[in-house]
């Protein structure tokens, strides 16, 4: 079965409005979803900059941007992608 | 205090990053009075009662981050523009470094305990019977607590088999180690500075951010835009709060508009020696035992709270005022910046001299994006571990070791992790009677520095 892969910015911005503590994620994530997910840092793609439109820290579930992202959008987004795919 | 993860946490990350972009790129400073409603925009949720207000305390937050005293009452009416032409722009901020926004605060009901809709009015009341205050009543099948006469001890709460008595803290009041907070029922707390230590723990438990520091950053940033010599003074706490290897981080550090970064494990390994000597010179001349003195929120302690302590702290100085002295030494006419996750720090630097400006993690974290610093950009030097025993520092039981490590003979260490009321009783008593070790680390924050209040990621 292919993993989601949770893309998290490691960028300077990403990191340290939150996202250095998102990169730990695996273990926070509920049992039943862990093992379907891949946590992935990847670097600054640029988005950070507007802070209007989409603040750090962004992070990407199953290639859908998350802006602002935290734990429980995430998880969220992680929820919709495995049922969009008929995995649950 | 509050978990790391919170909406206060982001708020204040996000201002300072808007109030530097500021500083470095606006051609105009009228833009300052946009920032406010830049970051509460029209239409959003309020956070508090309306956005009104909520724009007005970011406001009151900048004008604490130019370095105004918020506490004493002051004509509020200038616009941000006027506040910040007239701030300081040469010179770090006179102390105290905190201050209390009166108008933020939720002026708490004082501590209590009180029986919620969970009672059920058992028939055994244990609640009632175990109180040693005769402050319970039944009134409608309910208990009911007494203001007056309850003690808060919490027994009643211990007791009830439906857990329907809770405790309601004032978060700041809970975790000062000192009872610094004045807290008079229907008004907005103070800070008594006759005893507060600067620890900063209030700033971070305050569910509505309304203890805040002067920042440092305008004289800074206008350092910088001189293009003044600059040199900053890195605490070992700093490498596992950012992302990427330690020669990324330096250069990035560097990127930001310094003309140096001395990191100060090496300075920490020179206090940890001479601690060291200092030790066993006072154990000759038979002195039982000896503290650290690195922590500058126990140094205020020991000052405000236990005086006849005194003469056990060590005449060492911190590793920040050993790294300046050898800075200083080196660039006579330098800036000396300190960045570290402590908020004491700035009371040290400004008692002492020799440091010029003092900034926290959040606020070096923020600069760099401000200055767009990618710091995975720069290359990735080969890891070499130098000074381990000072980077140790950043962590409770560090220094103790290090200074072990510097002498032939063993001896016996002991540490206080973490100031709070009952270990700042136990300290009280050493004076009678002497502590286990001959040498006691002292750290205000249970952990050490790297879980100080002003961390990014600890």
């Amino acid at each position: 079965m292919e993993k989601i892969i949770v893309e998290i910015c490691t960028g300077t911005a990403c990191f340290v409005m939150g996202s250095g503590k998102l990169l730990s994620i695996e273990e926070s994530l509920p049992a039943n979803i862990r093992d379907y997910v891949e946590v992935q840092p990847v670097l600054c793609c640029g988005l950070c900059r507007d802070w209007t439109n989409s603040k750090p820290p962004v992070v990407s579930v199953a290639g859908k941007m998350i802006a602002g992202a935290d734990e429980e959008k995430i998880i969220k987004a992680v929820m919709a992608a495995l049922e969009g795919g008929n995995l649950c | 205090m509050l978990t790391e993860k919170n909406q206060y946490s982001y708020l204040r990350k996000e201002l300072l990053t808007r109030f530097f972009t500021f500083l470095f790129e606006s051609k105009n400073p009228l833009e300052i009075n946009k920032i406010p409603y830049e970051m509460i925009p029209s239409g959003g949720d309020p956070r508090r009662c309306c956005i009104y207000k909520d724009r007005e305390m970011i406001k009151y937050r900048l004008l604490s981050l130019m370095g105004y005293d918020l506490s004493e009452s002051f004509d509020e009416s200038p616009s941000l523009y006027e506040f910040f032409n007239r701030c300081g722009k040469d010179r770090a901020p006179a102390l105290p470094p905190l201050s209390v926004i009166t108008a933020a605060c939720s002026s708490c009901r004082s501590k209590q305990y009180r029986v919620t809709e969970l009672c059920r009015g058992c028939l055994a009341r244990p609640c009632q019977t175990i109180c040693p205050a005769d402050a319970i009543s039944m009134k409608s099948g309910k208990a009911l607590i007494d203001g007056e006469k309850c003690i808060n001890c919490g027994k009643c709460r211990e007791s009830c088999p439906y857990s329907a008595i809770v405790y309601i803290p004032v978060p700041c009041e809970e975790v000062c180690p000192v009872g610094a907070i004045i807290k008079k029922e229907g008004h907005a707390i103070e800070i008594d500075r006759d005893k507060c230590i600067s620890c900063g723990r209030c700033t971070r438990s305050c569910p509505f951010g309304a203890i805040v520091e002067k920042s440092h950053i305008v004289p800074l940033v206008a350092a910088i835009k001189q293009k003044k010599d600059m040199t900053l003074m890195i605490a070992p706490s700093l490498y596992d709060q950012l992302p990427g290897a330690d020669s990324q981080i330096l250069a990035a550090l560097k990127a930001a508009g310094f003309s140096r970064v001395y990191e100060l494990q090496e300075a920490a390994e020179i206090v940890a020696e001479e601690e060291g000597k200092e030790l066993l010179e006072r154990m000759e001349n038979g002195q039982s035992f000896m503290t650290t003195s690195c922590c500058p929120a126990y140094v205020e302690t020991v000052k405000k709270h236990i005086p006849e302590l005194a003469s056990h702290v060590s005449d060492t100085p911190s590793p920040m005022m050993a790294g300046a002295r050898i800075l200083r030494e080196k660039y006579p006419g330098t800036t000396i910046v300190f960045a570290g996750p402590c908020l004491a720090k700035k009371v040290e630097a400004y008692e002492k001299g020799g440091v010029d400006l003092v900034l926290n993690f959040e606020e070096l974290g923020t600069l760099l994006i401000a200055k767009s610093v990618e710091i995975l950009d720069y290359p990735a030097a080969e890891e070499v571990t130098s000074f381990a025993l000072g980077r140790g520092f950043a962590r409770s039981g560090g220094v103790g070791k290090a200074v072990k490590a510097s002498l032939e003979e063993d001896i016996h260490c002991s540490q206080i992790d973490g100031l709070s009321v009952k270990t700042i009783r136990l300290m009280k008593t050493w004076i009678k009677k002497a502590p286990e070790g001959r040498l006691v680390e002292v750290m205000a924050c249970e952990g050490g520095c790297s879980r100080g209040p002003c961390s990014l990621n600890s």
